[in-house]
């Protein structure tokens, strides 16, 4: 029996969904193997009897949180895709900031119908099986886990930074061109996409493990941030690490 | 051997004689930098090259590279073996030392690697002397000049090219373009290029040189500096990556979307990355990151010695280019022998 | 370099059908592979092998079979990674999988020969000593070796390996066994509680002709030495077998290096002396 898939969202742009929806060549293999029996993006039928639940999209609001508890009961596996649902993504950048008044610069005089709280994570509130980085998702690395999930094998999220694959794809260093990139602390997976495109790293896959923070701030003054900018640069995907947050 | 005189007309000849039974890899300019690249006019080709992004490696062992393909239903797998003839032309003598480093690490122990071998088999190196740039420090580890390992050397010699071949095939290929054979003048200007090149070396170790600098590394082993750099270091592995004599790999699958053809890869690995040495179940054997630099430069300057004969590093100066934190073997080493 | 060599790859694994496959504990089975042409592994004690599964990846894994057991081999694989996991839960009997090897040095049991033998086994250690084990207490070899000790520890009363044989160990009269749980988790445990260091004072061995053994977890290296140096042994006389990763089992992919030594290669088995010349071993 073929694996069902359900695909949920959150506080989030849907560009992760619509990076699934553009495999499109693809994903005619690929539903030869899955049923996708939800996916608000891309059909009108809707089920809750899936096996594997990916979810786009930070958690905001109260009513997320009864909803995500159904997901992870219905799911034998919660793989969250995305900065928003990974880490919060650039959502998360409201949590340096006081609750209400953030609502009240968003909303303006309807705020009080929009009802907030601080952003979290996917993983933040039900356990997650794997989780897939990136604003937005690398296609590919989303075909490898499905591959990995169908075969039996445990998907695997590197565990070095873009620098690796920005080195193998033999580009031109950002910092040779003067640019500022944050490759060296930024986890790969998306095939240093911005890199090889001539725009810097921006950190949206999150941090590596272990970052050596000192260092990497030196270089970012040196290429002539203030910590300040070093700080909100950092901010935009990557407030959720501990590293960031202080 | 005999030398020749070749002019830019010929070193043109040359290539379009290579390209008829050869991808021609040549260096040429990518944005702000060089890169070796497979060539389709000779026009492309920058004799004026400092050093590139990646090694020529990358085109003997490229960053990834099919091993298997294997089909899972039937559990049958045949191994790739890549052997399209490739000449890389334009490489300075560090990276044709690297190559050599390469070819022996391939064939030790009598375990072949035929992905490596067969298609070094069909290469052919063509080097061209260089003059220093500002992170090289190829004296200091002995690879300043190629000796062997080319199949034709070129060096400047006024506006033509002073060619010896290292090979027979090398000779054959000389022969066959007609070049002129070089008078013992042309010979003194070649010569002379290369003392130029040796004068102006300036990154240098202050206190070891090539066959001292594993006893430095062994008396060094507890060194206070390998902490220091800890502190720098971001463990981004680019030196690794960069390297011309790194070659260390990660093996991984790759299934298509029909769930059953498959190939399986190796892939550039570096031991800087945190990843290197962990085990499956959860131990790293270099767990932080003073462990691996201390590894890295070791195996660069003192591990290997006795297999190569030689530091394993050739002093292209690609690592400290790399590095956004410019970690340098040569400020290392001089660190260490203070 | 070599020419005239056939194109041969050394990353091809050979076939081996999966003829057993048994549960030891949550996360250890015990599997028996043959090949399709009855040849044997041709291994030594110690030696390890590069398990394949085509799409998910390899893994080295020590052999724990004796090579006087003909015609299969068998592993004790605990599930940690990709391949591993994949090999517990998705493949049974009758499934082939690939092998690469036998790699690496194996222990030299031709200088054991006519001492006692001590073994130490932390927990999943067992798994390659049983090899050495097996081949020692076999009765065409038994004879070679004189005393056999075996010292065998493990976290709890829940994570025996090859409790049957080990019963079987407990029960020769050439063979002095000592188990030790490091926390005890049955209440009907009659041994010893402690790690596995508090059994070494209680055997009586005479180090003049004894040869130690020892594989464990990484952290129990250092600990056993020492325990084994107050009780005067000499270190060439200590033996142990070294975990690292290894990708490709020949000496190139580099994962294996401790100081100048590829494990896959001169490992991994290392005498004490060897050993301390590499910083970085244990």
């Amino acid at each position: 029996m073929k694996p069902r898939v359900a695909f949920f969202d959150f506080a989030s742009c849907e560009g992760c969904q619509l990076a699934v929806i553009n495999l499109e060549n693809e994903l005619l293999d690929l539903v030869s193997h899955i049923d996708i029996v939800n996916f608000r993006e891309a059909m009108t039928e809707a089920s809750d009897d899936y096996d594997i639940a990916f979810i786009e999209g930070s958690v905001t609001r109260e009513a997320d949180i009864p909803r995500l508890k159904k997901i992870r009961e219905n799911a034998k596996l919660v793989v969250p895709i995305g900065a928003c649902a990974c880490t919060g993504g650039v959502n998360f950048r409201k949590n340096f900031y006081e609750l209400g008044e953030i609502r009240n610069y968003v909303y303006g005089e309807s705020a009080k119908y929009f009802d907030t709280f601080a952003t979290r994570p996917v993983k933040a509130v039900i356990p997650v099986d794997f989780e897939i980085p990136g604003c937005p998702i690398n296609p590919k690395e989303f075909l490898s886990v499905v591959k990995s999930l169908l075969i039996g094998r445990k998907p695997e999220i590197p565990n070095h930074p873009v620098c690796v694959e920005c080195k193998l794809a033999g580009n031109v260093c950002m910092y040779d061109k003067g640019e500022v990139c944050l490759g060296a602390v930024t986890r790969a997976g998306c095939g240093a996409w911005c890199p090889s495109n001539g725009s810097g790293c921006e950190g949206c896959r999150g941090l590596v493990d272990e970052p050596n923070k000192n260092s990497e701030k030196e270089v970012l003054t040196k290429a002539g941030l203030t910590v300040e900018d070093a700080v909100q640069k950092f901010r935009i995907f990557a407030g959720y690490f501990e590293e960031v947050k202080k | 051997m005999q030398g020749f005189l070749l002019t830019k007309e010929n070193i043109k000849g040359l290539v379009s004689e290579l390209m008829k039974s050869y991808r021609v890899v040549a260096p040429v300019k990518k944005e702000t930098r060089f890169d070796f690249c497979e060539i389709e006019k000779f026009e492309d080709i920058r004799m004026d090259y400092d050093t590139t992004i990646l090694p020529p490696k990358k085109h003997l062992s490229p960053p990834v590279e099919t091993l298997l393909k294997f089909k899972r239903s039937e559990n049958k797998a045949e191994p790739v073996f890549d052997n399209t003839p490739v000449a890389l032309f334009g490489l300075h003598p560090c990276d044709i030392k690297a190559i050599r480093h390469l070819d022996q690490a391939f064939s030790e122990n009598n375990n072949y690697d035929r992905h490596y071998l067969a298609k070094r088999e069909k290469s052919l190196i063509i080097g061209l002397e260089c003059q220093p740039y500002d992170y090289c420090f190829c004296s200091s580890v002995g690879s300043t000049f190629a000796k062997d390992g080319f199949d034709i050397m070129l060096t400047p010699a006024g506006d033509s090219y002073f060619a010896e071949a290292g090979s027979k095939k090398g000779e054959e290929i000389l022969k066959s373009i007609q070049a002129k054979p070089a008078q013992e003048s042309d010979a003194k200007k070649a010569e002379q290029f290369r003392a130029e090149k040796e004068k102006k070396i300036v990154r240098k170790f202050n206190k070891v040189n090539a066959s001292t600098v594993k006893e430095l590394m062994e008396k060094t082993w507890d060194h206070k500096h390998w902490k220091e750099l800890e502190e720098r270091c971001l463990a981004c592995g680019s030196c690794n990556l960069v390297c011309p004599t790194c070659f260390c790999f990660d093996v991984q699958d790759d299934v298509s979307l029909n769930l059953n053809d498959g190939e399986r890869k190796r892939l550039w690995d570096g031991c800087m990355l945190v990843d290197f040495a962990k085990v499956a179940g959860g131990e790293n054997f270099r767990e932080h990151r003073s462990q691996r630099i201390r590894h890295r430069i070791n195996r660069k300057m003192n591990y290997l010695y006795d297999r190569f004969n030689s530091p394993t590093c050739v002093g292209c100066g690609r690592c400290v280019r790399a590095c956004t934190v410019k970690i340098d073997p040569v400020e290392i080493v001089n660190e260490l022998s203070k | 370099m070599v020419a005239n060599i056939q194109e041969k790859s050394l990353y091809l694994p050979k076939l081996a059908k999966m003829t057993k496959k048994e549960r030891f504990t949550d996360k250890e089975m015990f599997f028996e592979f043959r090949f399709d042409d009855g040849s044997n592994l041709n291994h030594r004690p110690g030696q390890f092998v590069e398990l394949s599964i085509y799409g998910i990846g390899e893994a080295p894994i020590s052999i724990s079979s004796s090579p006087t057991q003909q015609g299969y081999f068998e592993l004790c694989v605990r599930s940690v990674g990709r391949v591993t996991s994949y090999l517990h839960n998705n493949l049974n009997v009758g499934d082939y999988v690939g092998i690469r090897g036998p790699f690496g040095n194996g222990f030299p049991f031709e200088k054991f020969k006519g001492h006692d033998m001590l073994f130490i086994c932390g927990g999943l250690g067992v798994a390659p000593l049983r090899s050495l084990i097996n081949y020692t207490l076999d009765k065409t070899k038994r004879g070679d070796f004189g005393k056999v000790y075996i010292l065998y520890g493990c976290k709890n009363n829940q994570e025996w390996l090859y409790q049957k044989e080990v019963e079987g160990w407990k029960n020769r009269a050439d063979v002095e066994t000592y188990l030790t749980v490091d926390k005890c988790t049955d209440s009907n445990w009659k041994g010893n509680v402690g790690v596995i260091t508090t059994l070494i004072p209680k055997v009586n061995f005479d180090v003049n002709k004894t040869i130690a053994v020892i594989c464990g977890p990484p952290i129990m290296y250092k600990f056993v030495v020492l325990e084994l140096k107050n009780r005067n042994f000499k270190e060439e006389n200590i033996y142990m077998s070294l975990e690292r990763r290894m990708k490709c089992g020949v000496g190139k992919c580099g994962h294996c290096q401790i100081n100048s030594v590829y494990v896959c290669q001169s490992g991994p088995v290392f005498d004490l002396p060897t050993v301390r010349k590499l910083q970085e071993a244990i």
